[in-house]
């Protein structure tokens, strides 16, 4: 296998003076590897941490501790001017197509940006460069696509112009968090399939970071599921969906199954009821690993796994 | 009446004004430092606006003061948002120890009361219109400053900000091709403002005799004719209505100009909803389906 | 007493935009069973949050409505002089909007909030209407010691249920609900639903649920309508919208929705 692409240890961040908004949720001693070529879900709602982690990987939260390896190099506490370089081959896709492009700037601008960043100066250069991107994100013709603005967009056009953006330096890691739960549907196949294609002829990495766990499962290699800044279950993507060990994976998995139609009627499948509210601080933070490459944190003692109707309490 | 359509007075009337400045030695009937008439003449064919005191023609004096007035209230206001602006982008997006001082000295200087201090600088640095210029400028950019930077904060927090450090642009870059498009209707809103507020402060020094006694304004003319006691005397008619009247015009016409901008500001009119994905097929609506609906 | 609670019948709605006059909602039918849920499926653009508008008669301008008409229990509420309108929602006519935190006024209790609005549909003294409104809070799973809570110290799905409480506490004739569960958790989703669904079987609620999410609206609606460009292009039963799609529009949908219990895998798709 060689050498891991992005190394997670004992990833920790804290309410400290960084405090944005209410997704920036703790993260508590988290530990994952990504390997080249491979692509590794994050699943979590909102809360779990999943989007600080995402940051921390790009070097964007400064009061994170513990270690975060990219291509073998250390990235938490390295200076700007040196994570600059590493920038060169991480990128970020970001949910938001309307927010996440500059209004101001024409498409081919956006795509290019990168590439002027880090100096590429060849205009000649930048602008085919940014054609072929948009291309390959289907946004065809790129010539006509690459005058226009944001705002002539459509959200699915936008984020692909955001996935283009992304793919111009050729990262070989990319981040993409929940680059589709703010578009229809219909459109977030699509945007799935852009990424896939483009890991199969570029053999980039991802580290994909969803709620959604039917896009994970089209996706994903691997996925770890986080709650409240905890890995609570990791695995191959197969394995942890169709056997689910720990309550809070059952529970999601529950859900999902509840706001899909399943195929002949519309019974309703009961697994454990996950008491959000009242579950406790769970401080064992040890996986254990149950199948092959298949662990899950140990369930709090106090997790009632019976079926009777309990009222619900939420966060 | 909707702002846009102040914003074209406001425009048109200033242009007018502008227009008089830059082409007053070919619109001035006299010249305004010579003697043309008989002292407080009163209003006639020859000189619509009468005399003063010494004879000068008065449209003449107002024409020419125009100059000086805009000059003025134009240069100060750009003094004032580059260092606004400038103060507004540091503080608010680099924040920290940054922010925090620059902060304090604008809560200094906020807290300063301005025409008392500003005779008081006048009178000491010597009255000419550059000192006029300084003093004004380098005190009325504390408040728009506030304003920027409090947009900056906003805007710091968009995506496409947040992007491009995720993409390694320097703070350098990111403030001037990201934060500062963004800000732009504001600054030029503010821009706006702060020229009003600067034609009203030279006015106000002028009139009370701080100007620079080599270049008349609007408020210096003011300044004479209550000297004379014209407002004492019949020639108030054509001696103090006038220039208070352009005074009153330009500052008017700044704040219709200040509101056709903010107007702009205001996200209401900025859509995010994108034109292509607006339905298809629409139809406009026939006076005869219509009339079938109703 | 007949069956259909709601005939709506030719509804256009137009907004008069820069680039011309565009129809949002474009002649719409619709019809609503007594003790149904029929779902409203479309998605960004389709119209249906401005058909929703249009039914509840809050069209401003630069929008407006052209004509139909809205047949609730029999009287059209188009042909109702404007200022009947606010007696009808609230009462008669309800609507869940999509976005819990801008229903909810920020510096009121939740409680007092509920309360308001049985007050001002019934008149009701404000110990009474406190007291019911608690037992509205707690119908809809809010637990005692929280029904004093300002909104911001709830978590979203709490405030979706408080404002699901303010909706249902006058026993509407219909309730509209839009997008109710977007942008909440997965599991939150699931539970607000189930709430509903559960409303729906106690108080015998009628109800149109309008989404862009599909599958949601299949698993609890009884039929669904799928809405494209202003129109209506497809009534189905929910259960055999996604073996049947009629329409291409609709097949379209189905056919890009990803599942995570499908039995066919992406490999499998090929």
């Amino acid at each position: 296998m060689g050498n891991p692409l992005l190394e997670v240890r004992n990833l920790d961040v804290r309410f400290g003076a960084h405090r944005r908004s209410r997704e920036v949720a703790a993260v508590r001693e988290m530990s994952f590897t990504v390997a080249p070529g491979e692509v590794f879900g994050l699943i979590g709602e909102s809360g779990s941490g999943k989007t600080t982690v995402a940051r921390a990987v790009m070097g964007l939260v400064r009061s994170a501790t513990g270690s975060v390896r990219f291509e073998g190099r250390e990235i938490l506490g390295l200076s700007e001017r040196e994570l600059r370089r590493v920038r060169r081959r991480l990128h970020l896709i970001f949910q938001d197509p309307y927010d996440s492009l500059h209004p101001g700037m024409r498409v081919r601008e956006i795509v290019e940006e990168a590439m002027k960043i880090h100096g590429v100066k060849d205009r000649i250069r930048r602008k085919e460069a940014a054609l072929v991107a948009l291309e390959e994100v289907g946004l065809t013709p790129s010539s006509l696509f690459s005058e226009r603005y944001p705002h002539q967009l459509s959200g699915g056009q936008r984020q692909r112009v955001a996935i283009a953006r992304a793919m111009v330096l050729d990262p070989v890691l990319v981040l993409a968090d929940e680059p589709t739960s703010m578009l229809d549907l219909s459109l977030r196949l699509g945007i799935l399939e852009i990424l896939k294609r483009h890991r199969d002829t570029h053999g980039t990495g991802y580290l994909f970071i969803t709620h959604d766990l039917a896009l994970a499962r089209y996706f994903c290699d691997r996925i770890a599921v986080m709650f409240r800044g905890k890995l609570v279950e990791l695995g191959p993507t197969e394995a942890v969906i169709t056997n689910p060990l720990h309550p809070y994976t059952k529970t999601l998995l529950q859900a999902v199954e509840e706001l899909a139609p399943t195929e002949g009627g519309r019974d309703r499948v009961h697994y454990s009821r996950f008491d959000l509210e009242n579950e406790s601080d769970p401080t064992d933070s040890e996986l254990l690993e149950v199948a092959r490459g298949h662990y899950v944190a140990r369930p709090p003692p106090k997790q009632p796994m019976s079926e009777e109707s309990v009222p619900e309490m939420e966060v | 009446m909707s702002g846009t359509m102040l914003g074209r007075i406001g425009a048109v009337t200033l242009a007018l004004f502008i227009f008089a400045a830059v082409f007053a030695p070919v619109l001035a009937p006299y010249d305004p430092t010579q003697r043309s008439a008989e002292p407080f003449a009163a209003p006639s064919l020859a000189h619509p606006s009468g005399a003063n005191d010494v004879g000068q023609d008065i449209l003449s004096e107002l024409i020419y003061a125009s100059r000086l007035s805009l000059t003025v209230g134009i240069v100060t206001a750009c003094l004032a948002t580059v260092l606004g602006v400038t103060v507004g982008i540091l503080s608010g997006y680099l924040r920290g120890p940054v922010d925090g001082v620059l902060m304090r000295g604008v809560d200094v200087i906020l807290s300063l009361p301005f025409l008392p201090l500003m005779i008081v600088l006048a009178a000491f640095l010597g009255q000419n219109t550059t000192n006029l210029i300084l003093v004004i400028g380098l005190l009325i950019w504390a408040r728009p400053a506030r304003l920027i930077r409090s947009q900056v904060l906003s805007v710091r927090e968009s995506g496409h900000v947040q992007a491009a450090r995720a993409m390694g642009a320097t703070h350098g870059y990111t403030m001037l091709r990201h934060i500062l498009p963004r800000i732009t209707p504001l600054v030029a809103a503010q821009f706006v403002r702060t020229a009003n507020v600067s034609i009203m402060l030279e006015a106000s020094l002028a009139f009370l005799g701080l100007s620079d006694p080599f270049q008349k304004s609007w408020g210096a003319i003011l300044f004479y004719a209550n000297a004379r006691s014209a407002f004492l005397a019949d020639a108030w008619l054509w001696w103090v209505l006038p220039p208070g009247l352009c005074i009153a015009a330009v500052v008017v016409s700044f704040a219709f100009l200040g509101y056709a901008l903010e107007e702009r500001v205001d996200p209401r009119l900025r859509s995010t909803v994108p034109t292509s994905e607006s339905l298809t097929g629409p139809e406009a609506p026939t006076p005869a389906r219509e009339a079938a609906l109703k | 007493m007949s069956d259909t609670l709601l005939e709506v019948r030719g509804v256009s709605t137009v907004y008069h935009t820069r680039a011309g006059p565009v129809r949002a909602v474009d002649g719409v039918d619709l019809d609503v069973k007594r003790g149904e849920i029929l779902g409203v499926v479309g998605e960004s653009g389709s119209g249906k949050t401005t058909l929703v508008m249009s039914l509840m008669r809050l069209i401003k301008p630069p929008g407006r409505i052209l004509g139909g008409t809205v047949l609730l229990d029999g009287e059209d509420l188009f042909r109702l002089p404007r200022s009947k309108m606010p007696a009808r929602r609230g009462r008669d006519l309800a609507l869940i909007p999509q976005s819990a935190m801008r229903a909810l006024n920020p510096v009121i209790q939740v409680d007092r909030q509920v309360a308001e609005a049985i007050t001002v549909h019934n008149g009701t003294g404000r110990k009474a209407a406190l007291h019911a409104a608690r037992e509205r809070l707690e119908e809809v799973g809010i637990p005692p010691e929280r029904h004093s809570a300002y909104p911001h110290e709830l978590s979203g799905g709490m405030r979706q249920r408080c404002v699901i409480a303010m909706a249902v506490a006058n026993q509407p004739k219909l309730v509209i609900a839009d997008e109710p569960v977007s942008g909440l958790d997965v599991i939150v989703q699931a539970r607000i639903l189930r709430l509903i669904s559960d409303l729906r079987e106690s108080r015998g609620l009628s109800m149109i649920l309008v989404s862009h999410d599909l599958p949601m609206v299949a698993r609890v609606s009884d039929r669904i309508a799928v809405m494209y460009a202003g129109r209506i292009v497809e009534v189905s039963e929910a259960e055999t919208i996604f073996e049947k799609p009629l329409h291409t529009h609709t097949k379209a949908l189905v056919e890009a929705i990803p599942r995570v219990h499908a039995l066919r895998r992406r490999d499998e798709r090929e």
